[in-house]
């Protein structure tokens, strides 16, 4: 039921493509490094897979704490009775300018990782991803 | 045989997706909290013409959602299956997400454009029920996400 509890916000105030993989799909910092633990063997691999998943993590949060501002103010007008629409398209555009940015991240974070995994490990973690 | 196989891959990623988005179930969902606006459209307006005009576009927002729900759950199914293959180019999951970045902000213009519509045919005394309802509505739905940024 959560997924619909995010669409239905992220109708009004974002949710990007990484948002919906990372908390509604499960693809969340935690259970990737737990995968990356379980399915490279190597030290220095494993090691340095973590590392871009952390580094993603930070960005992330440190980006979606900065929105948390804005997306309050964005429902303080919104339901608003006087509002104009207008008034919210600067924020529906930074909040979009957001959306992308993250996206783009998480697709480099994606690639970077699969830089660090053999096919078997990939093939392996995508298959203990998806459970 | 291939499309057979693609269907079922489909489909079984819908499956699971309907699974992992249910074990963190809080009590309720956004249908509830729709219906929470429709109450509260229905107890404030008396006006029986602009109760009715207001309660359709309740459920037109509430399609609007219902449609970008099936949006959402057809972009994980396809990002499950590229990401599944270790070769998928970038090209492919960038033309991926823009193709899901414009049903969001297609849908999300849409829902903003019937809530104006509906705060129009309000009164001011009518909009101070209304909208403290819906704001409280929007404050819920996104606790889930913003207790998942603070831990």
């Amino acid at each position: 039921m959560i997924i619909l509890l995010i669409l239905l916000a992220s109708l009004f105030v974002g949710g990007g493509a990484s948002t919906v993989l990372t908390f509604v799909q499960g693809h969340t910092p935690a259970e990737i490094k737990k995968v990356v633990k379980k399915e490279v063997a190597d030290e220095k691999r494993k090691d340095a897979a973590l590392e871009i998943i952390d580094a993603w993590a930070k960005e992330d949060k440190k980006q979606d704490k900065a929105l948390g501002k804005e997306r309050k103010e964005l429902l303080q007008i919104v339901t608003r009775y006087d509002a104009q629409r207008t008034e919210t398209e600067p924020f529906t555009a930074r909040i979009d300018a957001s959306i992308h940015e993250a996206d783009r991240r998480f697709l480099d974070m994606r690639f970077q990782l699969k830089e660090q995994l053999t096919k078997a490990e990939w093939d392996a973690a995508v298959v203990r991803l998806n459970q | 045989m291939k499309s057979k196989l693609i269907f079922f891959a489909v489909a079984l990623a819908l499956v699971v997706v309907g699974c992992k988005s249910s074990s963190p179930t809080p009590e309720a969902g956004a249908q509830k909290y729709m219906q929470q606006l429709r109450e509260a459209v229905s107890g404030t307006v008396e006006d029986t013409g602009r109760k009715d005009r207001m309660l359709a576009l309740v459920g037109q927002m509430e399609s609007v959602e219902k449609g970008f729900n099936q949006d959402v759950s057809a972009f994980v199914g396809s990002f499950r299956l590229l990401n599944t293959s270790y070769h998928t180019p970038r090209s492919e999951f960038d033309a991926l997400f823009q193709n899901y970045d414009g049903q969001r902000i297609q849908a999300r213009d849409r829902f903003l454009a019937l809530h104006f519509q509906l705060t129009a045919l309000a009164t001011t005394e009518e909009w101070k029920r209304i909208g403290k309802v819906e704001m409280k509505m929007y404050e819920e739905l996104l606790k889930p996400r913003e207790q998942e940024v603070a831990s």
